[in-house]
């Protein structure tokens, strides 16, 4: 396929007449054609791997480097395992039942932390975005809280709640209550006020404003909210477990660091980011679900 | 009182000390289409506001019919409800279907109700909002700019829409707008709004529907433009 850009009406004798030198003949004439070029579609230049495959391409390689540096002796045991005897650790833990009774334990800690935290954090945040009091009374003091590290009161959580496992559930609610409340809180309060103020035009009661047009609205940036409540979430986990677990996935973590097994602390590793990617594709999906009114959304 | 579709006395409201509406007196009869013009920032935005209700910081008596409608300059239509649940978004009870349809219909749009607002060109969006407007069945329509965000082409078509609209419904109808040649197209009367108050009136006897190509549209126009402090001199004489 070609593309001309000369003038559609110009007549056929003025393409024509061009001497040697390239300069046209009857300079009172219209401007001399250009030499055109073809202009490809970007398709034709594109390689025939597909992307999929060249995306799987690369953690492919690094992992075929790091088992030939483990076989050639270069990457000793002590510091990595290689990834075939991780695979047989990985391997050996499930079927022990060990893994997954680790992974449930760890799961229901955070289930029940990321519970609570949604109570609480949307629960503020939807007092002091809606109500002007609320906001008086709860944005000050959560501002001030929300600067100290959840990780910091842990030692604080274990003197209050002893070593089970409240204190463990009690840092991850934490940890997922400020992120939550910000994100909530500050979409709540970016809700466009033209649509507002059509709302209250139409007739619509506080309740219903709230509901049709409040919420709806502040729900992208919840779901934001969630997302990176979800990350903290897992990291909180983290921390608790490593402090007096005698269960789930820390545990593991802390019993194979004290017998120098770091096939089974890469094993604990890939289960956490396996989880957290799990977490996502469920938020996600859940944005997907909720937000189809976005035109990013659709057609998908 | 007799019968009115809107009646201000003494209207005043203040932003910051400066008052943008000033002791302003307005009388809509029912049915009545009016339109008005003024320079931005002279206050008619505000009067609308306060006439739907949404502006009440005020002093002065307002009178407005318990039902009426507003059609702002964007269509502001929830964009997380399809287009049929946005015209009956307030409406008491749980409204059918069948009577967002309905107005839909009215305005040339029944076949995107279930479309999601965003995928609406603006021309279409407006006439969703005005649909909405419609199905409210308003004593009072109120237009704020409706067709200023729309292109020409649009523009035209949409004017001629509200025309209709109005003439089958009999509702009294303001339309705030800067255009003048809109006005004596659309209204029976054009208000001009300077400094906070009603300047100057002027009643379009014209029969309807009326051609820009009449000689007596064209000098109702270059009149309000000399109202409006636009110079129109070197265009007709």
């Amino acid at each position: 396929m070609s593309t001309s850009h000369a003038p559609p009406g110009s007549p056929e004798h003025d393409m024509s007449p061009i001497s040697a030198d390239g300069k046209a003949v009857d300079a009172t004439s219209a401007p001399a054609a250009p030499a055109l070029e073809t202009l490809r579609p970007t398709a034709a230049r594109r390689t025939r791997i597909p992307r999929w495959l060249r995306r799987t391409t690369g953690p492919l390689l690094l992992v075929a480097v790091w088992q030939l540096l483990s076989s050639t002796g270069v990457l000793s045991t002590d510091v990595l395992a290689s990834p075939g005897r991780i695979a047989r650790v990985a391997a050996d833990l499930i079927d022990d039942g060990s893994l997954a009774s680790a992974m449930g334990t760890s799961l229901r800690r955070v289930a029940l932390g990321l519970l609570l935290g949604i109570l609480i954090g949307g629960g503020l945040a939807l007092l002091s975005g809606l109500f002007k009091v609320g906001e008086d009374l709860v944005d000050a003091p959560v501002q001030m809280l929300r600067t100290v590290p959840f990780v910091g009161l842990i030692p604080l959580f274990i003197i209050w709640f002893g070593i089970g496992e409240t204190p463990k559930v009690a840092v991850i609610t934490l940890g997922v209550t400020f992120p939550l409340y910000l994100n909530v809180y500050a979409a709540i309060r970016g809700v466009d006020a033209g649509l507002v103020e059509a709302g209250e035009s139409l007739g619509l009661t506080r309740r219903g404003l709230v509901r049709h047009v409040v919420l709806p609205a502040a729900l992208p940036g919840a779901l934001t909210g969630l997302r990176y409540a979800l990350g903290v979430a897992w990291l909180a986990l983290v921390f608790a477990e490593q402090i007096n677990a005698d269960a789930g996935i820390g545990f593991l973590m802390v019993q194979a660091r004290d017998f120098l097994r770091t096939d089974v602390i890469v094993v604990c590793l890939i289960v956490y980011a396996f989880l957290g990617l799990l977490a996502d594709f469920l938020v996600r999906s859940l944005e997907r679900l909720l937000l189809r009114w976005r035109p990013t959304f659709t057609g998908r | 009182m007799t019968g009115q579709a809107v009646r201000v006395e003494g209207l005043t409201r203040s932003f910051d000390g400066r008052a943008v509406l000033h002791d302003l007196r307005l009388d809509i009869r029912p049915g009545e289409f009016v339109a008005l013009l003024g320079r931005s920032g002279c206050g008619k935005s505000t009067l609308l506001r306060v006439l739907a209700g949404l502006d009440r910081d005020i002093s002065g008596t307002v009178l407005v019919p318990r039902r009426k409608a507003v059609v702002f300059q964007a269509p502001r239509l929830m964009p997380w409800k399809r287009v049929w649940p946005n015209v009956v978004l307030g409406l008491p009870g749980r409204p059918e279907r069948a009577l967002a349809e309905r107005a839909l219909a009215e305005v040339g749009l029944a076949h995107r109700s279930t479309a999601w607002p965003r995928t609406l060109s603006g021309g279409e969006a407006q006439r969703a909002a005005l649909a909405r407007a419609l199905v409210r069945e308003p004593d009072l329509l109120l237009l704020d700019e409706p067709f200023g965000a729309l292109d020409a082409l649009t523009r035209v078509t949409a004017q001629r829409l509200v025309g209709e609209l109005w003439q089958r419904r009999g509702c009294a109808v303001l339309l705030v707008t800067h255009d003048v040649e809109e006005a004596v197209l659309l209204a029976d009367r054009v208000l001009v709004m300077d400094d906070g108050v009603i300047a100057h009136e002027e009643r379009v006897d014209l029969d309807r529907p009326r051609a820009l190509t009449d000689p007596r549209f064209a000098a109702l126009r270059a009149a309000l433009l000399a109202r409006l402090g636009v110079d129109t001199a070197t265009g007709t004489t």
